[in-house]
């Protein structure tokens, strides 16, 4: 019984049910179909069959023999009374036959032989008597009918009348027919109605009893399961709807205590993570307030290198300035320089000239003092003037010749000046450019002081926000260590083998259920600030709310 | 005037960084050095000719004569016009000198006639060698500087 399907049970329920109904049904039917051809033979063989012999013993009676007595009596005329006879002659004919076509029991075959041979000798009487109408011979007609006519007919109004009563006798025997076939099927009737209630009544017992049981059986374990009971165990499951039931309740139980082991395992690690979360965030929001502080230091530093760098630009662009002045100047000294040389060079020249007439003029002295020499003591005193001309020769010679060197050296000296100055030029102009790049690099260097500053300002807020933050992120941490502690407690409401925590498991339903809607509440403020940390929390406290309904059912 | 001890009047000369010394009556002029015509097949110690007032003047290249080493004209460089004695008459020709110095007065007595100096020049045409302050003066006798054959080429072109 446990290994047949319910839905198996409950199809042979109804078929069982189904079966008898039509068994009954079909049973009334074929009695009904017994009664109903009884009647039909009533009707078609019997009360039909009364109307043609009443017919035929009519028309013998009142057409043939009325219409007779009528012509005789002279009632009527001997036409209409021939017609009259011929219409009736023709209607017994035809009723006669129709009858003839009906069913016959045995005993009215013979009868109905007897009849119709009587009916044919009767024939030969009309037709001797519609050959006397048509003689119109009255008398004839009169001694015919006394001696012929009566005797011929009687006798078929007789047998008529017996037909008459045997089809009343033979519907008298239908009806008692009928009668017995209703009470005998009324009786058997009765006896299956009550026997199909019987059968049905037993089997729909045995079956919902079955199934009652194994819907018992599962109610028990839900209701162990809805008060937190994980321990109940589930041996016999059967191969039922309720049997897999069960047998999926069976893994549910396990994978429920898999994963409240691990819901109970992760919020005891909760709780200790958080309370670390709680010190690291109080570290880090102190480490962000000294951040901050430090942040503020370099930006004053920062400042104060700003202003450095400001006055490095200015001092860069002054020099900058007088590079270039220099330089040009140094450019005119150039030209000064390579022009007082070229006075040189031209003052060498003249100087030459001088030498040139220092020589002629030694030359000349000479030989003057050759002259004054060779004329003895009357050339004494011209040789006298003739070596002072010489010495002042020789003075101007020497003299031009120390300005020809002083004035060489100076062309030498002022060339090389030139030169250094030529050289110093493009290394003043290269300063200059430098110095320009040096300027250049300040402005960049205080811009990019500026943008430090700023970064720095904006270092300084993100430090203060993260010291918040922190802060915040400590409390939240306590609030998460204290929701872990509530997860825990919720938790308990379960009882396994694995932790052996039946004591606490068996804390009464009452202590926990004013818990219940502070902690939900809790729970869905802290989802909007947290949601990673606390869904965890909620989905748990969700699957609280329907055993909690539960509860309440029960 | 006959107190004073006896003395010469000299035209003193650099040659070779040596200072000479010529008597004064033998010079006629002193002259600055001008472009020399050069003389075909002369002798190596005659430099050439040059025109003097006229007349053609045989240039002695005294280098050369003396035997030392050859140098350019300086703007120094000037030729002495001697008066030269040949035995028979006088003969005018032009020493080439490096430089000329001046007139100077050297007694006769300061005059040393030395034979040693013939170990650096020929004896016969040094007359000695004059003191003067710390100076040596080497005298010329400018009559023997030329032997008689150089003289006829001499007076050749005269």
């Amino acid at each position: 019984m446990k290994n047949i399907k319910i839905s198996t049970k409950l199809f042979v329920m109804v078929f069982l049910t189904s079966f008898g109904l039509v068994a009954i049904g079909l049973y009334g039917l074929g009695n009904l179909s017994t009664i109903n051809a009884s009647l039909e033979t009533v009707y078609k063989d019997r009360v039909i069959c009364l109307k043609q012999l009443r017919v035929v013993s009519v028309m013998y009676n009142a057409n043939v023999l009325g219409t007779t007595e009528k012509v005789r009596n002279g009632m009527i005329d001997f036409k209409t009374g021939k017609r009259n006879i011929l219409k009736a002659q023709e209607e017994i004919k035809n009723t006669w036959k129709a009858y003839g076509a009906t069913y016959f029991v045995p005993e009215e075959k013979k009868l109905f032989t007897q009849t119709d041979e009587l009916m044919r000798n009767s024939d030969e009487a009309i037709e001797s008597l519609l050959a006397i109408i048509d003689k119109e011979d009255k008398e004839a007609l009169g001694v015919f009918t006394i001696n012929e006519l009566y005797s011929k007919i009687d006798p078929i109004t007789k047998k008529l009348t017996e037909l008459i009563d045997m089809q009343l006798s033979i519907a008298e025997a239908e009806y008692n027919k009928g009668q017995t076939t209703y009470s005998t099927a009324k009786i058997s009737t009765y006896a299956i109605i009550l026997s199909g209630i019987a059968i049905s009544l037993l089997i729909s017992l045995l079956i919902i009893r079955s199934i009652k049981r194994a819907i018992t059986n599962a109610s028990v374990v839900v209701s162990k399961l809805s008060e937190g009971d994980l321990t109940v165990e589930i041996n016999d499951t059967g191969k039922d709807e309720i049997g897999y039931l069960l047998a999926d309740l069976k893994k549910m139980i396990v994978k429920f205590k898999n994963v409240i082991s691990y819901v109970s395992n992760a919020s005891d690690h909760i709780v200790a993570a958080s309370q670390e979360l709680t010190s690291s965030s109080q570290q880090m929001s102190e480490g962000a307030t000294e951040q901050a502080a430090a942040t503020e230091q370099v930006s004053s530093s920062m400042e104060e290198m700003v202003a450095n760098v400001q006055h490095n630009t200015d001092n860069a662009q002054q020099t900058e300035k007088i590079a270039l002045k220099a330089s040009e100047d140094a450019i005119e000294g150039s030209v000064a320089v390579n022009q007082a040389g070229i006075s040189m060079k031209s003052i060498a020249n003249k100087i030459t000239i001088i030498t040139d007439i220092a020589r002629q003029t030694n030359i000349l002295a000479l030989n003057a003092a050759v002259e004054a020499a060779r004329a003895g003591e009357q050339g004494r005193g011209f040789a006298v003037v003739a070596a002072e001309v010489r010495k002042l020769a020789e003075k101007s010679q020497m003299a031009a010749i120390e300005i020809n060197e002083l004035s060489q050296s100076s062309v030498s000296i002022a060339e090389r000046s030139g030169k250094l100055l030529d050289q110093i030029v493009p290394n003043i102009k290269h300063t200059a450019k430098l110095v320009e790049e040096i300027s250049a690099s300040s402005l960049e260097q205080n811009l990019g002081a500026g943008q430090i500053n700023n970064a720095l300002q904006q270092l300084n807020q993100v430090t203060q926000q993260n010291a918040a933050t922190s802060e915040e992120m400590a409390a939240s941490a306590e609030e998460l260590s204290s929701q872990a502690d509530q997860l825990k407690e919720i938790i308990s409401f379960f009882r396994f083998e694995e932790l052996g925590k039946h004591e606490i498991a068996s804390a009464p339903k009452s202590s926990y259920l004013p818990h219940k809607n502070g902690s939900v509440k809790k729970n869905k403020t802290a989802y909007k600030l947290k949601p990673n940390g606390v869904s965890l929390t909620n989905g748990v406290s969700l699957n609280m709310d329907g055993l909690d309904d539960d509860y309440e059912k029960f | 005037m006959s107190m004073i001890p006896p003395t010469e009047s000299y035209l003193t000369f650099n040659l070779d960084n040596e200072l000479f010394g010529i008597n004064v009556s033998k010079v006629l002029e002193i002259l600055e050095v001008k472009p020399i015509t050069k003389v075909p097949k002369s002798p190596s110690f005659m430099r050439g000719v040059i025109n003097l007032r006229g007349n053609i003047l045989p240039v002695i290249d005294t280098r050369n004569k003396f035997c030392m080493a050859q140098q350019a004209f300086t703007i120094d460089t000037c030729i002495i016009v001697l008066n030269i004695n040949t035995g028979k008459d006088s003969l005018l020709v032009g020493a080439l000198v490096d430089s000329v110095q001046k007139v100077i007065d050297i007694a006769a007595e300061s005059i040393q006639h030395s034979q040693s100096m013939g170990a650096i020049y020929r004896e016969d045409f040094i007359y000695g060698i004059g003191k003067v302050a710390e100076d040596f003066i080497m005298i010329l006798d400018v009559d023997k500087v030329f032997s008689a054959e150089e003289l006829s080429v001499l007076e050749a072109d005269n």
